[in-house]
């Protein structure tokens, strides 16, 4: 197989770059926008491709680019079939449950918006899988393609099962989850014959969890508190000099501006988290002797989120791709590989391509490229 | 033959392997370090992923072994292949295959601008018919309850006598296929409206306002063109169908495809509605002609309610409104007009009395 060629060990660090600059993408951005105004949108999803194409082709891996191996006509078919076969029964189900809840009576209503909600996850599970494995099979680094291992209904069984599990706990077992779902992800997820390996325990999570989840549920329970120690009762009967409604009362005349510095206060504690939140997911990934390192702060996290968010408001929408570029620079920049890998070893996969792209992640308006 | 020192991959294995290229007569020939022939990839194969840049390192493919990769750096190569595969330097409109894409897309926005602009009124205008009675039912009296809200039913038996005397009179010459009722709920608005399924509502307000019996009738006359031709069943057919197309076409990719879609959309609707009003202004002078009643109350209705409401008549406030101008919908039904030679009012003066206090 390879007689005619030295193996090579990597010894030490791979490093993986991004370097395109905003020049790159003005003449994609401009003819997307300008086609996709003449098409009435249309033509997003060769529009979509041709930013990919850029994005991937400017990424390297010790200095060899990616490839984007995906086209427009992929995605605009896998829009077709999940547009026909899937929202649109959605939407004629949930219509017609609207016009006849009157008919069914309370109980009948409250459980099929239930299965309507739980079938709504279960979809949103399916699309991220299925957007990762196309975008993955779809990206080609030295010929070789990427892969999942896995298949995508186990694994919007177990994005359910875990959302609701964090409903139930209202909240406390999120990271728990996101460790459980998030390691599914990554241990499918393959390049060649190879695939990525994600073990560790969400305990070292909870430290910033807590520091975020504690006020706001004890700012929220207060709130709930004061709101039912206000006995309606009592004031429609015109008794209104109870201590504890006067108490109620007060607090709750406060609850906008508590409600302000709640949001400040989650806003700020939630990009530490998910600071702290990435950099375990680098630290529990590896890929044969390669280990991860992911250098985020908040303060970078949040000009990054808020400068995307800034370009797309400012932009009307059309300069997606620049915060796209931003967020591959920045992860790019920030990431370290290490250790040993014998590159050469890694065999293409016999795997099958799935023929058409990313439908349901379209379709639910998902996937941060 | 010059030999280009490159780097293959075979597509097998993530290995990189140093090759040599020659532009040969048939196509590349890379060979490996020590001289021994690997590949011959004919010109005609060749295919890349990316524009060729004559300062870039070229990624060559070829059809046979999609995967496999010849990267050649060298500004010499890109020179002399650019002369023997000049197929693959062409990119964009040049190539056959974009140019057919290109017709075949913009065929297809224009065909589905057209089905969305006549496509959909011809669909829902056949389609409205065939919906089951007892759907449409359901769903109109949902919509009536959402409408009338906690409004009582007017249950006056000598109103309800009057009332309906006028609706048999009309309903004898209407061609209904639906069972249809009548009935007036207690709300001060002047207003009427026909109900999916074949039901007719009209509020108090509108007895109130009117002058004569052949006022009222007039008015029911045009709801009832509505509920005969199935234009509730038809306007969410077409609402359907709108929202569908521009579903398939705006998809959800940008705030201001949105915006503009749904205004568009309403814009489509709204026109869809005004022709549906129009045809019911038909209708009714067609029924009051056939049952003897005659259309002056419908146009002396009309006339006031466009000088008490001071309507604004310009071309945008026409556009946005979901019927036409008052002053339009008075000149036809002028224009049409011929005059009955004996009619008989549609309902003599102790009814109408009797109709007027329906909601005591």
């Amino acid at each position: 197989m390879n007689d005619f060629s030295t193996i090579q060990q990597h010894r030490g660090r791979l490093v993986l770059d991004h370097r395109t600059r905003a020049g790159d993408l003005w003449p994609v951005v401009l003819k997307n926008a300008v086609l996709n105004i003449l098409t009435l949108w249309f033509y997003r999803f060769w529009g979509r491709t041709n930013v990919r194409r850029v994005l991937w082709q400017k990424t390297t891996l010790n200095g060899e680019p990616f490839e984007y191996t995906g086209t427009g006509k992929e995605l605009f078919i896998g829009f077709l079939i999940i547009f026909f076969a899937v929202l649109l029964p959605l939407v004629i189900a949930q219509e017609v449950l609207a016009v006849f809840a009157a008919d069914l009576g309370i109980t009948a209503t409250g459980v099929l918006g239930a299965t309507f909600y739980v079938v709504i996850l279960f979809l949103i599970g399916l699309a991220i899988y299925r957007a990762r494995r196309y975008r993955m099979t779809r990206t080609v680094w030295r010929g070789i393609r990427g892969t999942m291992t896995g298949k995508a209904g186990p694994y919007a069984l177990r994005y359910l099962g875990f959302f609701v599990l964090s409903v139930v706990t209202l909240g406390l077992a999120y990271p728990f989850g996101r460790m459980r779902t998030f390691g599914r992800l990554m241990g499918e997820t393959g390049f060649g014959d190879r695939s990525f390996d994600f073990e560790g325990s969400s305990r070292p999570l909870y430290a910033r969890f807590l520091i975020l989840w504690l006020p706001v549920a004890v700012a929220m329970a207060a709130i709930v508190l004061a709101l039912n120690s206000i006995d309606t009762a009592a004031l429609e009967n015109g008794e209104t000099d109870t201590a504890a409604t006067d108490g109620a009362a007060a607090f709750l005349a406060f609850v906008p501006f508590v409600g302000v510095l709640v949001a400040v206060y989650g806003t700020i504690a939630l990009i530490a988290y998910r600071v702290r939140e990435m950099q375990h997911f680098a630290d529990c990934t590896r890929f044969e002797g390669l280990r991860f390192k992911l250098d985020v702060t908040g303060w970078s996290l949040f000009k990054l989120l808020f400068g995307n968010f800034l370009i797309s408001l400012l932009t009307l929408g059309f300069g997606l791709p620049f915060a796209q570029m931003r967020l591959f620079r920045y992860f790019c920049d920030r990431l370290t590989i290490n250790g040993n890998i014998d590159i050469d070893a890694i065999v293409q996969s016999s795997a099958e391509k799935p023929s058409f792209g990313e439908g349901l992640a379209d379709a639910f308006d998902m996937g941060a490229v | 033959m010059d030999n280009f020192p490159a780097h293959f991959h075979d597509g097998q294995t993530a290995a990189r392997h140093d090759v040599a290229v020659a532009l040969a007569a048939g196509g590349l020939h890379i060979a490996a370090d020590d001289g021994r022939f690997l590949h011959l990839w004919r010109y005609e194969d060749l295919r890349t992923s990316e524009r060729p840049r004559v300062n870039a390192p070229l990624r060559l493919s070829t059809a046979a072994t999609p995967d496999a990769r010849l990267v050649v750096d060298s500004a010499n190569f890109y020179d002399g292949l650019r002369h023997r595969a000049p197929a693959l330097f062409a990119r964009g409109l040049d190539r056959p295959a974009v140019r057919r894409r290109w017709v075949i897309g913009l065929a297809c926005v224009a065909v589905a601008a057209v089905a969305l602009w006549k496509g959909v009124p011809v669909l829902a205008t056949s389609l409205a018919p065939l919906v089951p009675a007892e759907w449409v039912r359901g769903w109109g009296e949902a919509l009536s309850a959402q409408i009338t809200g906690d409004a009582r039913q007017c249950e006056d038996p000598d109103g309800l006598q009057a009332l309906q005397q006028m609706t048999d009179r009309l309903l004898a010459d209407a061609g209904s296929t639906l069972p249809t009722t009548v009935v007036v709920i207690d709300h001060k608005m002047a207003n009427a409206f026909a109900a999916p399924g074949g039901n007719v509502v009209i509020l108090r307000g509108l007895i109130d306002e009117a002058e004569t019996a052949d006022e009222v009738a007039g008015v029911l006359a045009h709801e009832l063109g509505h509920a005969v031709k199935r234009h509730p069943t038809q306007a969410l057919i077409r609402y359907a169908g709108v929202s569908l197309l521009l579903g398939l076409i705006g998809g959800d990719s940008n705030i201001i495809v949105e915006t503009v879609a749904e205004v568009g959309g309403l814009a489509l609707l709204l026109s869809y509605n005004r022709d549906m009003e129009r045809e019911a202004d038909i209708f009714a002078y067609d029924l009051l002609q056939r049952t003897n009643i005659g259309a002056d109350g419908l146009i002396s209705f009309f006339e006031r309610l466009s000088d008490e409401t001071g309507e604004a008549d310009d071309p945008l406030s026409t556009y946005l409104s979901t019927h036409p101008s008052t002053r339009e919908r008075i000149a036809a039904l002028r224009q049409a007009y011929v005059n009955l030679p004996s009619p008989r009012p549609a309902l003599d003066q102790d009814a109408w009395q009797a109709l007027r206090s329906i909601c005591r």
